[in-house]
Order: structure tokens, then C-alpha cells, then sequence
């Protein structure tokens, strides 16, 4: 069971790479233009900007493979700005369209404060019988979805601050705008889950 | 109010880990890896390492000794050392940095944007020193004042691209009398995004008072490094004076 994790040069890999490689996950880091078919889970790593990530997935002719992938239906799991690419238009920057997984928006973070940096709990007004609800995480980002009304279903959680969408899920997609990787035991216990009990059928 | 940050501040030199008074005659404080793991298991919420080999010998940030923590380490990590260009930021957030700490002058504007293009402006955390000459606060790099009015200057600073602001108070660091209250109250009513604030802190009720103040990043040296006090129990202290953190 190899999961495979993407690496778009300018982004935190090396501590996304330990936090699955210490877990004891089968990991390997994806360059170029690859075959994704051995790999059972695939992670989009955060730490960047969205044009620049959307700009190195085409520069590595990586589209087409995630595409297919996704379409298989085993389980992916963005962070950060792996999340945020999941969805349709990204307004940072100069802007650019994302993998369109999610029909919304992502759209920069509130106007006084800029980015959202730290721990933040989070919590869902949903019934959701979920490990992972009510805990701290570690969120360091300044851009947020803008859900659609009719997209609502998918948002698991919210941090319990600033309200920005914290977990998503739709089908064997999963994002999340905090960073596990830097979550310590929180963390460990959300990637554990992630690598050893998210089976490639739709739970 | 958002929960209180801990950030322990720790300067490095010869992969040693040090901690001087105001800035100079540095000790030897121990292991920085082991540090580090220790800091995390008390729930420190973030890491600020920072090269000062890099400063004082006017080299690139050796990021050797960061490869390291972060095969031990899942704590957030800011990391700062004379860092001058892109090629630097690269190589720091690669290597499993979230953050890098940017001290500021007029040539920084390149930077910033290059960083904030590639990266997104919340990983650059903008290094403000402060000293203090005639009982008065200046803006203090390299060795010299470089702007009289603290105010206007963290204001310009803050209307960057940026995530967020960490103001040392240089003259007061290792000295234990806490932080300036009039200042951080003054910089606390005009500018919005996050601030990490440092220097002068000796006692758990100086922290107390720092909150009060309105102060939602705390980044501490000699406290942790020097006396009987671990990140826990300062927390635990925080939270039994009725201010939000997490455990």
C-alpha cells in the first residue's frame, strides 16, 4: 500500500514526507509526468501559493494522472493549499483555475487580519460520529473556501474562531486547511487514521 | 481573542543552542534537537530557530542542523538567519520550515513579494528589533538605528505582504523587567494582523500583564532556556488567569 505524495518543488515536503514516514507509511515523493496506478492514496502537500502549485502540476505534466486517479476513486488528501487547489476558481494572486473537484471558490481571508496563524479548534453543527471534531490544529493560511450553498454537505468542520472551512469531504476526496503535519499529537492521530483506515472504498 | 501563542525562541550557534542578554555574550544552552522535542511533548505552539552564525558572519542560513529537527519535530517552525534571498526561502520551507522570519529594511520589498508570489504572504513573519536610547524606542538593524518613529515604521510594515510581525525589544532582552506595556498597548490599537512580541520577560505575571495589553504571540528566550519554568506550566499558569490557550 504505497501512498504518494506530490511534490510541486516549493512546498513543505520534507516535514509532509517524515510525518507519513515516521507513522511507518510506505511513502514515496511524485516528480514528474508520472503513472499514479501503483500508489493507493495520493497527497497534495500545502505550503504555497495556488498559481504557483497549479503552474508546477502542468509544468510536470501531473493534470492528466491526478485526473485519472481521482476518478478511480481511492482516497486523496489535500492540505493547506493542497486543499484549496481541490476547488474551482483560486483568486490569489493573479488567479487561476484550480482541479474543480469542489464547484466553489477560494477567496483571500478577512480584511483587517490577512492570514489566520495558529491553533484553532474545530467543530461541525453537524451529527457526525467523527474522532477528529473538537480537537486543536494548526492552521497558517490566507486564503479560505467561500462555499456554495449547495456545497455545504461537504464541509465536515469549521475552525471554531474565524469560522474558515477546516475539513472537507466529497466521495474519497479529502482537505484539509490545517496543517496535521504541524498538529503534533492531534496531527499524528489524523494521518494515522488517513493512512491506515480510509479504505479505497467510499466510507 | 484567539488562543495565546507560546513560541520558544531559540538561537543557534555551532548547532549549539545559546541565549545571551541584549543580544550579545551568548551561553552555551544545550542540544537544540533534543530541545526541540522536549519544547513540543510541553506543547509549545510554534518554533522560532534562528541562525546567528548566519548574522554575525554575514553567510547564507545554514539549514543543516533544520534538515535534522524536522525528522524528530511535527511542532511549527519559523526559522530566520540573515535570510536575503529567494534561494534561502526555498531551501527553509522545503526543509520543513512554515515560516521564515525576514528582517526588514527598504530592500526587502523584492523579497517579500517574491516570497509572497511563490509561497502566499503567510509564511513570511517580518523580524521588527527595537532599542531603547534616552528612554526612548528606535528601530535598530545591523547595529544602528535605522527609523526614529517605531510607529510609522511597524505600520508600513504591516501594510506588506506579510503574515505577520515579531517586535523584539532588544534592550530589554535577558533582563527579566517584562515587556513595554505603553508600547505593545500603542502598536496593539493600530495594526491587526498577528504580532509575536519578545524581549524582557522574567515572570509569569509579566505574561499575565503582556495579555492584558493585547498581546496574542509571546516569544520566549531566557524564561525557558535559562529558569525553572517549562511551557506547561507557564500555559497552565495562562489559562488559570482566564485567557484562552491551547492544551
Amino acid at each position: 500500500m504505497k501512498i504518494g505524495i506530490i511534490n510541486y518543488d516549493n512546498c513543505n515536503i520534507s516535514s509532509i514526507f517524515y510525518s507519513f514516514y515516521n507513522l511507518g507509511a510506505d511513502v514515496e515523493i511524485i516528480e514528474n509526468n508520472k503513472n499514479l496506478d501503483k500508489y493507493s492514496k495520493i497527497i497534495f502537500p500545502g505550503v504555497g501559493s495556488s498559481p504557483a502549485v497549479m503552474n508546477i502540476l502542468e509544468k510536470k505534466e501531473l493534470i492528466q494522472q491526478i485526473q485519472n486517479f481521482v476518478s478511480t476513486n481511492k482516497p486523496v488528501l489535500g492540505i493547506c493549499v493542497g486543499m484549496q487547489i481541490l476547488f474551482n476558481n483560486l483568486h490569489e494572486g493573479t488567479g487561476c483555475k484550480g482541479l474543480g473537484y469542489f464547484k466553489s471558490d477560494v477567496k483571500s481571508i478577512y480584511k483587517d487580519k490577512k492570514s489566520n496563524i495558529g491553533w484553532r479548534n474545530v467543530v461541525s453543527k453537524k451529527e457526525f460520529d467523527y474522532n477528529f471534531l473538537n480537537k486543536n490544529y494548526y492552521f497558517c493560511h490566507s486564503y479560505k473556501v467561500d462555499i456554495l450553498p449547495e456545497e455545504e454537505k461537504y464541509v465536515i468542520a469549521r475552525d471554531d474562531e474565524t469560522k474558515v472551512i477546516s475539513m472537507v469531504k466529497k466521495n474519497n476526496i479529502h482537505g484539509v486547511q490545517f496543517h496535521p503535519e504541524k498538529s503534533q499529537k492531534n496531527g499524528v492521530d489524523f494521518l494515522k487514521h488517513f493512512i491506515f483506515e480510509t479504505d479505497t472504498n467510499n466510507e | 481573542m484567539s488562543k495565546i501563542r507560546i513560541i520558544p525562541s531559540l538561537l543557534i550557534k555551532n548547532e549549539r543552542l545559546v541565549k545571551g542578554i541584549q543580544f550579545k555574550n551568548h551561553k552555551d544552552a544545550g542540544d537544540p534537537i533534543t530541545t526541540c522535542v522536549a519544547l513540543e511533548s510541553q506543547l509549545a505552539d510554534e518554533i522560532c530557530i534562528i541562525d546567528l552564525d548566519a548574522y554575525e558572519k554575514k553567510t547564507n542560513p545554514d539549514i543543516s542542523l533544520l534538515k535534522k529537527i524536522i525528522t524528530k519535530v511535527s511542532t511549527p517552525i519559523t526559522f530566520g538567519g540573515n535570510i536575503s534571498n529567494i534561494d534561502d526561502v526555498k531551501k527553509i520551507i522545503t526543509n520543513g520550515a512554515d515560516k521564515v522570519l525576514i528582517n526588514y529594511d527598504d530592500d526587502s520589498d523584492k523579497l517579500i513579494t517574491s516570497i509572497a508570489d511563490l509561497f502566499g504572504r503567510q509564511s513570511i513573519t517580518i523580524a521588527i528589533d527595537l532599542i531603547n536610547q534616552n528612554n526612548k524606542w528606535h528601530i535598530y538593524k545591523n547595529g544602528k538605528i535605522i527609523f526614529e518613529n517605531i510607529f510609522e515604521y511597524i505600520k508600513k510594515v504591516s501594510e506588506k505582504r506579510i503574515g505577520e510581525i515579531k517586535i523584539t525589544f532588544v534592550s530589554n532582552e535577558g533582563m527579566k523587567n517584562g515587556l513595554d506595556k505603553k508600547i505593545i498597548k500603542e502598536i496593539r490599537s493600530q495594526i491587526y494582523i498577528p504580532i509575536i512580541f519578545e524581549g524582557g520577560l522574567g515572570s509569569l505575571d509579566q505574561i499575565d500583564e503582556a495579555i492584558v495589553c493585547g498581546v496574542e504571540g509571546i516569544a520566549l528566550g531566557t524564561m525557558i532556556i535559562f529558569m525553572d519554568n517549562n511551557i506547561f506550566k507557564i500555559k497552565q499558569f495562562i489559562l488559570n488567569a482566564g485567557h484562552k490557550i491551547r492544551f
